[in-house]
């Protein structure tokens, strides 16, 4: 095995321990609280047998007693409420309109100029005054995570939603807790689905019939109300259902596509109006009607996370029979909507519930031998019954949750409660005891809220202890170890070694799980390898600690301030993570740093020079470094808010002059400007590398790809515009995205034909150089001779030779940042540019710099670790500069539509998509990482001007060539500058795993630390991949540069 | 443009100067605390304090040419526009270099006016007086890595903790404590003061026999 393929193998080794370190610690942080998947049961009323008070035998006679008999003989026994079940008092018509504001559901008379979302739904203001009696108007305050499915678990089961659910929207899972829907089956009772796909995710085979809409295509306002309209009113004459789900998209929709300050929003309002009073009109007397909003939306039109205006929605009750006035409330929770069910439909409540029951919504019984407050105590204590069982039963399970006092207090509470149950004979004691046991409630509620997310130490710290010591072997050994020393320990049996323990670690833990010494394999899989891993890594450091050491004092005499600045940069980089304020802000720290880091490198240069001329070269370079600054300052227009209440200060350039979907024309100007520019600079770069000469297929692909591209991309952003109002069907959205998938082929075939080809390099036959005088000229200055001294007349010319390993990175980082242009939709499309541009400067100016300083060539084969730090810093910082942030309400989910909306709802390619918007400057920065160690080749070929030119004219600077000439050493420092961007990475996510458990009780970790860890893990997974592909490409081009040079010198002999 | 060589006794004026210097920063800068007035330090109201500040620079440097009858540097009068021209062109750099770490670029247009303003009285104008146009422009681009004469050196590190100063001080912004100081630019501009009275101090303790010896046995990083 090569050399190269033994690096191959340790980048591989060490990526799995980085990612086995991050998932070994998100295991213990990111603990969800665990479901219990034991149901409530019940006996209705036609199972009790009849029991008279005087005798307890049964007889045949006595099963035929009335059922007034039994009614009076449960509520005598109070205390056994949970285990009975009363009967059904009504069927219940489900509305949900997705994302329903509780101020849209509001009436205002007064209001002279209402926004668009306001007063559109007078139905609800006039059933609340003609009829005060049958109808509820709550504020309905929903937990965070905000989004739709955690809502609806929440709505069905009761529970709070746990953390780790909340950025997997995309697959749906079904629920395993006890819920609604199930009891209702175990009634034989059915439900009737109509809407949103999400429901039959959670709950396959439960319906009775069932009409699911896809949901995720949130540009598309219409289609799924419209299908819900359509099966609504047929169900509605029906009566085999005893639920009837109807699930409304468009408001929510309309919220994510234009906010809720839009005309949009007016229409579906007052549809969803039209739509109540018509439910309204076909109730039959036995059905009640909700109306509920699952969450709310920010001003922007978005929900997940924890603002007012995303946790507070409305619950609108209606029912043409009375409805009880026990105890009236004008705010509940939406975990109290599924006790209130559960008591409507006289079933058990489900068991992991932790509402209230709402007695103010539940519709009389026409039974005038039991008085109301009898049924409604009745209620409330199954209820209070079914917590109380609910955590007894969860503490068992995991006994570390809930705290010995903390569970005694709770029980001595309910004993009490339970001896006044007693003394309740009539309606104000009823009152009375009824506050004493919501508020009992309230607490068993907040205990669990407390509690529920519990951190596994064990796994926190291994996970923190692993991610530390590998990340310090390997860039002790890569750093330390000199690089010619490198190959011969990566060939000696080390590396056999290490993967035989490896995997003799795995054996011994399946062995140890199949005898379940453990409990989990996955964990214990990631400890044994990883700690024998550490101990492989720490043995090689202790090998070869002689040579570490002397060449760290060799090189720690060569310090200077640039290096000082540059600790102190790393520190306040590393810092902020740690405060949540800096994290917020991390778009600006990162720009203040980035700029920080790039001014004092190319102030740097150019040492010992006169005193009194200020070099040439040295103006050009703050030039350049001037230029790219202005570009990243640019890029400041694109960063997103993250949130207003975070960002008090925060201007939203990008979002606040356009509404949300659309442009305006200067952007849409300055997009098409940018990159038209893009594919000029980028095309004549490459033609003055000399690689787009001749008809090989790759060099064609070059040639025409971006700008295919480029059209089809403008293509699909005007067909995009065109259908502003719902009406125009002129274009269906097949045809746009059809071009949205020639982007995505051709870019795709692009990447793969310069992977498999990557030779753009053209072999000009000795003859043709002296009739082709018209391109000659052009061309002549960038040909390069091939080293071969013997046979001068038959050596054949090679365009493009010198820049043959820069030209497949640069046309991958074309094609990425075309695909990354036509994702991120045409407003921020020119932060990708600019992103692209940013990074070929950065490489310049660091190229610059090292060709000023190196002294003998071996000194360009040295990466300094300034310009590893500058690129981590710029990966980082275009994840701000192409409007993210690292918080999941501002995921920019529009993404995954490009080309999908309404075609394809397949999952991974959604979800890739989004991955690939969101992490777009991790995935260009890690292919390029191998520019770092190429492009002063290149600089020395394509911009000799603007270097000193003494490491010029002393070392015979032949661009790349020289690369090929000592592959041996560019591969090894290619693994070596691999590793450490590897590292760099991953102290971050390392700072950011130590802040989440240092703050792990702070009160932003939900809303900031945790998401950051989360992002910052996923880019680093995201990376680590990309960055070992970059490996591969780089080995595939000097195996075919070598293949090039064999046969041409075969040819030539 | 003659650069002269450290002669032993104006190296005693600049110290005075140097501790001086502190002391007064020192001074103006409590008095500001106490006063309440270090809100204002970016409005065009405390323009006149800086004025004052300058005006120091100036006589200070008329302080050491009259003591010492030799300067590093003979303004002429035909250099004088141009030496007008390099102060004005620092302080739009400094304008824009601000603008590119962040500072917004025209709608606090007073604010970074009134921070570059105060750094280039720091920075660029005791440099034009000492040394000349042409040696201004070359130390502000030689920031990172200078070699010139031991006076130069000690101006250098005077601009070099002032500027770091200035860097340092927005630190204090992204925090969300909502105190008014930390309003751009009031940080970077105290850093920027608090800097200069470091370095003032800094270069007259260097400028002791002892402590000299002192910090060029000990200091690795000799700034
Ligand atoms: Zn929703
Ligand atoms: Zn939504």
């Amino acid at each position: 095995m090569g050399k190269h393929w033994c690096y191959f193998l340790f980048m591989l080794w060490f990526s799995y321990l980085i990612v086995s370190s991050i998932l070994l610690f998100s295991r213990g942080f990111l603990l969800s609280k665990n479901a219990q998947t034991t149901n409530s049961t019940c006996l209705s009323l036609s199972e009790i047998p009849c029991i008279h008070k005087e005798s307890t035998t049964l007889s045949a006679h006595e099963q035929q007693c009335s059922a007034d008999t039994k009614l009076s003989y449960v509520f005598q026994n109070i205390n056994s409420a949970s285990d009975i079940c009363l009967p059904q008092r009504a069927r219940v018509v489900f509305v949900i309109i997705d994302a329903l504001r509780y101020d849209f559901a509001l009436y205002d008379e007064n209001l002279k100029n209402p926004l668009p979302f306001q007063n559109k739904l007078p139905v609800i203001n006039e059933l609340l005054k003609q009829q005060p009696d049958n109808s509820r108007l709550y504020k309905f305050i929903a937990d965070p995570p905000t989004t739709t499915m955690q809502r609806l678990k929440a709505l069905t089961t009761g529970s709070l939603p746990t953390f780790i659910d909340a950025g997997s929207n995309f697959a749906t899972n079904e629920i395993n807790e006890d819920n609604i829907i199930d009891q209702l089956l175990r009634h034989n009772l059915s439900t009737v689905l109509i809407g949103d796909d999400t429901w039959d995710g959670l709950y396959p085979n439960r319906f009775l019939r069932k009409y699911p809409y896809p949901s995720f295509d949130v540009w598309d306002l219409d289609t799924v109300d419209d299908g819900v309209n359509f099966h609504l009113y047929p169900e509605l004459a029906k009566n085999d259902w005893s639920f009837l789900i109807a699930h409304y998209l468009g408001v929510d929709h309309c919220g994510h596509r234009y906010g809720p300050n839009h005309s949009e929003m007016e229409r579906k309002l007052t549809e969803m109006n039209t739509v109540i009073a018509s439910i309204v009109e076909r109730l039959d007397p036995s059905t009640m009607l909700f109306v509920i909003g699952d969450h709310g939306m920010t001003e922007t039109g978005n929900h997940g996370g924890d603002a007012d205006d995303e946790v507070t929605s409305a619950l609108f009750v209606y029912s043409h029979t009375q409805l009880s006035s026990l105890h009236a409330s004008a705010t509940v929770r939406q975990v109290s909507l599924v006790p209130t069910l559960a008591s409507i439909f006289g079933v058990s409540i489900p068991f992991s519930n932790l509402g209230t029951v709402i007695l103010d919504a539940l519709p009389l019984l026409n039974n005038s031998q039991v008085p109301e407050w009898q049924w409604s105590l009745f209620h409330l204590w199954a209820n209070a019954q079914q917590m109380l069982t609910y955590i007894d039963h969860y503490a068992k399970s995991a006994p570390e949750t809930f705290s010995d006092s903390t569970l005694q207090s709770l029980r001595e509470n309910y004993a009490l409660l339970n001896s006044k149950l007693f003394h309740v004979s009539d309606q104000p004691s009823f009152a009375t005891f009824t506050e004493e046991c919501l508020v009992f409630l309230g607490k068993l509620r907040e205990t669990c809220e407390q509690v529920w997310v519990q951190f596994d130490s064990f796994s926190m710290t291994r996970g923190l202890l692993f991610l530390f010591l590998s990340m310090f072997f390997v860039y002790v050994i890569t750093d330390g170890i000199p690089s010619n020393r490198l190959p011969e320990i990566f060939m000696s049996s080390f590396l056999t070694c290490s993967y035989f323990v490896l995997l003799v670690a795995v054996c011994v833990s399946i062995v140890l799980y199949h005898f379940s010494y453990v409990s989990s394999l996955t964990s214990t899989i990631f400890f044994s390898t990883g700690l024998v891993s550490q101990f492989m890594l720490g043995m090689l450091v202790i090998q070869n600690w002689e040579l570490i050491s002397l060449n760290w004092y060799d090189r720690s005499k060569k310090e200077r301030i640039p290096n000082l600045i540059c600790r102190l940069v790393l520190v306040f980089h590393l810092c902020g993570l740690f405060s949540n304020s800096f994290v917020v802000e991390e778009s600006s720290v990162l720009l203040f740093l980035l700029t920080t880091v790039i001014l004092i490198g190319s102030l740097s240069v150019g040492q010992g020079e006169t005193k009194k001329k200020i070099p040439r070269p040295k103006l050009r370079l703050l030039l350049i470094a001037f230029g790219m600054l202005v570009l990243v300052r640019i890029s400041m227009y694109f960063w997103r808010c993250r949130d207003r209440l975070e960002q008090p200060w925060c201007y939203e350039t990008y979002n606040s002059f356009t509404s949300k979907a659309e442009t305006t024309k200067l952007q849409w100007i300055t997009t098409l400007i940018t990159l038209a520019l893009f594919v000029t600079t980028t095309k004549v770069w490459l033609r003055n590398c000399g690689n787009l000469n001749g008809y090989n297929f790759t060099v064609i692909v070059l040639k025409y790809a971006p700008t295919v591209l480029v059209v089809c991309t403008s293509g699909f952003w005007v067909l995009n515009r065109l259908p502003g109002d719902p009406k125009n069907k002129a274009i269906r959205p097949w045809q746009a995205n059809v071009l949205a998938w020639t982007v995505y082929g051709v870019s795709f075939v692009g990447i793969l034909v310069v992977v498999l080809k990557p030779l753009c390099v053209y072999v000009l036959p000795k003859e043709k150089t002296v009739e082709g005088q018209n391109i000659i000229p052009h061309l002549f200055h960038k040909v390069k001779r091939l080293f071969n001294e013997e046979s001068r007349d038959d050596v054949p010319i090679l365009c493009g030779l010198g820049t043959a390993y820069s030209a497949v990175f640069v046309s991958i980082g074309i094609f990425l940042t075309h695909l990354f242009a036509l994702i991120h939709g045409d407003g921020v499309a020119p932060a990708t540019v600019i992103m692209f541009l940013a990074s070929a400067f950065v490489l310049i100016i660091t190229s610059i710099i090292r060709l000023e300083k190196a002294t003998i060539m071996e000194q360009l084969f040295e990466i300094p670790n300034m310009s590893l730090l500058v690129w981590v810093i710029l990966s980082q910082y275009f994840f701000y500069g192409t409007g993210h942030q690292p918080s999941f309400p501002n995921i920019i989910w529009e993404a995954a539509f490009v080309g999908t909306s309404g075609v394809i709802s397949h999952n991974y390619i959604l979800g890739s998509l989004i991955i690939l918007n969101t992490f777009c400057s991790q995935i260009l920065m890690g292919f390029l990482v191998p520019l770092l160690i190429i492009m002063p080749f290149t600089v020395s070929v394509m911009l000799p001007t603007s270097i000193n030119r003494n490491i010029l004219e002393r070392e015979n600077l032949r661009g790349e060539v020289l690369l090929y000439e000592r592959d041996g050493l560019m591969i090894t420092v290619a693994f070596t500058t691999i590793c450490k961007y590897m590292v760099c990475h991953g102290i971050r996510v390392f700072a950011t795993m130590l802040a989440a458990t240092i703050h792990c009780r702070h009160m932003m970790i939900w809303k900031i630390f945790a998401p950051k860890l989360i992002f910052e893990a996923i880019g680093m997974f995201v990376t680590l991949v990309v960055v070992n592909l970059s490996y591969l490409v780089l080995l595939r081009i000097n195996f075919k540069v070598d293949q090039l040079i064999v046969s041409l010198n075969k040819r030539c002999r | 443009m003659p650069v002269k060589y450290l002669t032993p006794d104006y190296s005693q004026t600049l110290r005075w100067n140097d501790i001086l210097t502190s002391m007064y920063l020192l001074l103006y800068l409590s008095f500001l605390y106490y006063n309440n007035l270090i809100l204002s330090i970016g409005h065009s109201d405390s323009l006149y304090n800086i004025l004052g500040l300058a005006a120091l620079e100036f006589i200070k440097y008329s302080f050491h040419v009259s003591r010492t009858k030799t300067s590093f540097y003979k303004h002429h009068a035909k250099d004088f526009i141009k030496n007008v021209l390099v102060l004005l062109l620092l302080f739009a750099t400094i304008y824009v270099v601000a603008v590119l770490f962040g500072a917004p670029i025209l709608s606090d247009f007073e604010e970074t006016c009134m921070f570059s303003l105060i750094v280039t009285t720091f920075t660029a104008l005791p440099l034009c007086l000492y040394f000349g146009g042409d040696n201004t422009v070359h130390m502000f681009l030689s920031l990172a890595s200078y070699d010139g004469s031991d006076v130069q050196k000690l101006f250098m590190l005077k601009l070099r903790l002032t500027l770091f100063g200035a860097w340092l001080g927005a630190i204090v912004i992204p925090l969300d404590w909502n105190r008014p100081w930390q309003d751009w630019p009031i940080p970077c501009s105290v850093g920027a003061m608090v800097g200069y009275m470091v370095a003032n101090f800094v270069t007259s303790l260097l400028q002791h026999q002892y402590f000299a010896k002192f910090i060029r046995k000990t200091g690795k990083y000799m700034l």
